[in-house]
């Protein structure tokens, strides 16, 4: 019991411990949102289809119960216009406190929560964001709001399509065509070498 | 036994017990989500087709062209310098290096915005800067560089600016008709990927 | 750089600063604990004093606790620590060798240069003949390669080989160490007192 002759220093030592797990727990920052799928889950997820087109929508418009339509662009454009019913939650505000309980209340309920922005691709991101924080009953919908008007009105134009990834042009045929007229050479479609340098991983010695 | 040392060694298990009841640490290496709501909301992250394409014909050494479509697309038609990078295996380790330069942009592309836009979603969580999309994808690029249509009489005096530019551009990447015989010469870029430092740090006893 | 986050980075600069005051830090303590004695330090063998033992113990034990809260904490990033590459059979030889040389100088290196400091006779030789040792073994190294290479299985922890959380670890080595403290506390009763 030698030791504890030196009761002073080994109280020090103790009560600096407690203090530093003290202070510790309480400036911990609790995350706002906790990603529920890994980015690799979230890629094989992108696989199923998780859209919803304007037909569909038209006709989950009648469902209000089971259906409800999120409007992320800003307060302006959504006073603008707006889908029937459509609940304005912008963009910023998607990790709201209240926004995520009205997330996990939806859930709950089993709701579909289509999200839209004025195009695909607005909607696309927080789509995505919302879908990995494990709100899998999300879905975007295609085309955005503008489309879905024009769907609605009868307004689209001939080849009009809300499918943004579908190729609009043969670029095959226009570059060979393009290339033959000239003798441009640069849009052959290139094989780009590209150089990886390997490093070493460099082992540090320690000395006891 | 004293009790001084009872309380010492009850602190002691107490405190390591208390590490097993601590939730598993999110991971290092992926930004927090409401970082990620602020990347998603900032709009930089978009490049038009006439910004890269200038780009490109400048030669410029910091940009890194990702096609992100299938190889088949890739095989028919890519913008000169691109590489191909399947989405399905744009989280695969064997590009990691590849999409985290230092100084160098990395720009994704699709045949429209959305399949960029879910790569970009994807590698940006790894809280890497210098990450953009081509906006409006191989369908905004063919509308305005490798077909440009020409502005109306009464436009602006800068859309009569940029039609010629993109003309200059189109004849460069070989779409054009217009009958000039500038052609520009292949180019193979040799793109070197620096590999990450790790970091070893030197240990004692 | 270094696993110490909480103020963002620390330049290289700053690091051997803080290193110099650990170091000093560390020889204080090993001072103030007595390990510059060699019978101190040999009473573990003989069971009549087992300062080493604990002081060791609630060393690794503390660091334990506290690097895996400050990691919760977020103060510090131990993912960059660095993890030597474990060598199983030449650990297992050189840890005998070890062993033998301990009970017979009575030091470890780290309190033999200790023993230096307060000007010990017996650390000075001692400190003398491990450098004596090192030359040797730097001459007879070309032949001893394959043993010295023996069993590398490479970066990793003993958390990751087991598959266990390193909470789980830290909990079951704390209880260990309280046990080791309470056993050695009885045997110190049973064995005779050594006035040193």
């Amino acid at each position: 019991m030698e030791e504890l002759k030196r009761t002073k220093r080994i109280t020090i030592g103790v009560i600096a411990f407690i203090a530093v797990l003290v202070i510790g727990f309480l400036t911990v920052k609790k995350p706002v949102a906790v990603y529920k799928l890994s980015p690799q889950q979230m890629n094989d997820d992108l696989i199923m289809v998780y859209q919803v087109t304007p037909e569909e929508a038209s006709e989950m418009m009648g469902d209000s119960v089971k259906n409800v339509f999120v409007d992320i662009r800003s307060i302006y454009d959504y006073e603008k216009d707006h889908l029937y019913g459509a609940v304005n939650i912008p963009i910023p505000n998607l990790l709201d406190k209240e926004i995520q309980e009205q997330f996990d209340q939806w859930k709950k309920d089993s709701v579909t929560v289509v999200l839209y922005g004025n195009d695909q691709l607005q909607a696309n991101s927080p789509w995505m964001l919302m879908y990995q924080l494990g709100y899998d009953n999300t879905r975007v919908l295609l085309g955005g709001i503008k489309y879905y008007d024009d769907f609605m009105n009868g307004r689209l134009a001939e080849n009009e399509t809300f499918e943004m990834e579908n190729p609009a042009y043969d670029f095959k045929k226009i570059i060979a065509e393009g290339s033959s007229d000239n003798s441009s050479v640069a849009a052959q479609a290139p094989q780009k070498e590209v150089v990886v340098r390997k490093k070493k991983k460099k082992a540090a010695e320690g000395g006891c | 036994m004293s009790k001084r040392y009872i309380f010492l060694a009850v602190l002691l298990i107490g405190s390591a017990f208390g590490l097993t009841q601590l939730p598993e640490k999110p991971n290092k290496k992926q930004i927090p989500p409401d970082e990620l709501l602020i990347k998603i909301y900032d709009q930089a992250r978009y490049l038009t087709t006439r910004e890269i394409a200038k780009r490109i014909i400048d030669r410029d050494p910091s940009i890194f062209l990702v096609d992100v479509r299938t190889p088949s697309e890739y095989e028919e038609y890519a913008i000169p310098g691109a590489f191909n990078i399947p989405l399905e295996n744009i989280l695969d380790d064997q590009w990691r290096d590849y999409l985290n330069q230092d100084g160098v942009d990395v720009i994704f592309y699709s045949n429209g915005t959305i399949y960029a836009d879910q790569a970009w979603d994807l590698i940006a969580q790894r809280g890497i800067k210098n990450l953009y999309i081509m906006k409006g994808g191989l369908n905004e690029w063919f509308a305005t560089i490798i077909k440009p249509v020409a502005p109306d009489e009464t436009a602006p005096s800068e859309a009569f600016d940029q039609y010629a530019f993109e003309k200059a551009a189109s004849i460069y990447f070989g779409g054009s008709s217009a009958g000039v015989d500038a052609a520009a010469p292949a180019e193979k870029k040799e793109v070197v990927v620096r590999k990450k430092k790790k970091k070893a740090a030197e240990g004692g006893c | 750089m270094g696993p110490l986050t909480y103020f963002g980075e620390i330049s290289t600069e700053w690091n051997y600063v803080i290193a110099l005051f650990i170091g000093m830090a560390f020889g204080y303590i090993m001072e103030a604990s007595g390990f510059s004695s060699s019978r101190k330090l040999i009473g573990v063998f003989y069971g009549y004093d087992f300062a080493v033992i604990r002081v060791f113990f609630t060393a690794t034990l503390v660091a334990i606790i506290g690097l895996l809260y400050m990691g919760y904490f977020g103060w510090i990033d131990y993912s960059v620590l660095f993890v030597h590459p474990t060598f199983v059979a030449s650990a297992a030889i050189g840890g005998v060798i070890m062993g033998l040389g301990f009970i017979m100088g009575g030091f470890c290196p780290g309190t033999s240069l200790c023993a230096v400091a307060i000007g010990k006779l017996d650390g000075w030789v001692f400190t003398i003949a491990l450098f004596v040792g090192i030359f040797l073994y730097s001459q007879v190294f070309p032949w001893i390669e394959p043993l010295y290479n023996a069993g590398d299985m490479g970066h990793i922890k003993i958390t990751e080989y087991f598959g266990i959380s390193q909470g789980w670890f830290a909990f079951g080595f704390a209880v260990v160490a309280v046990a080791v403290f309470f056993i050695t506390t009885l045997i110190r009763r049973k064995v005779k007192d050594v006035r040193y």
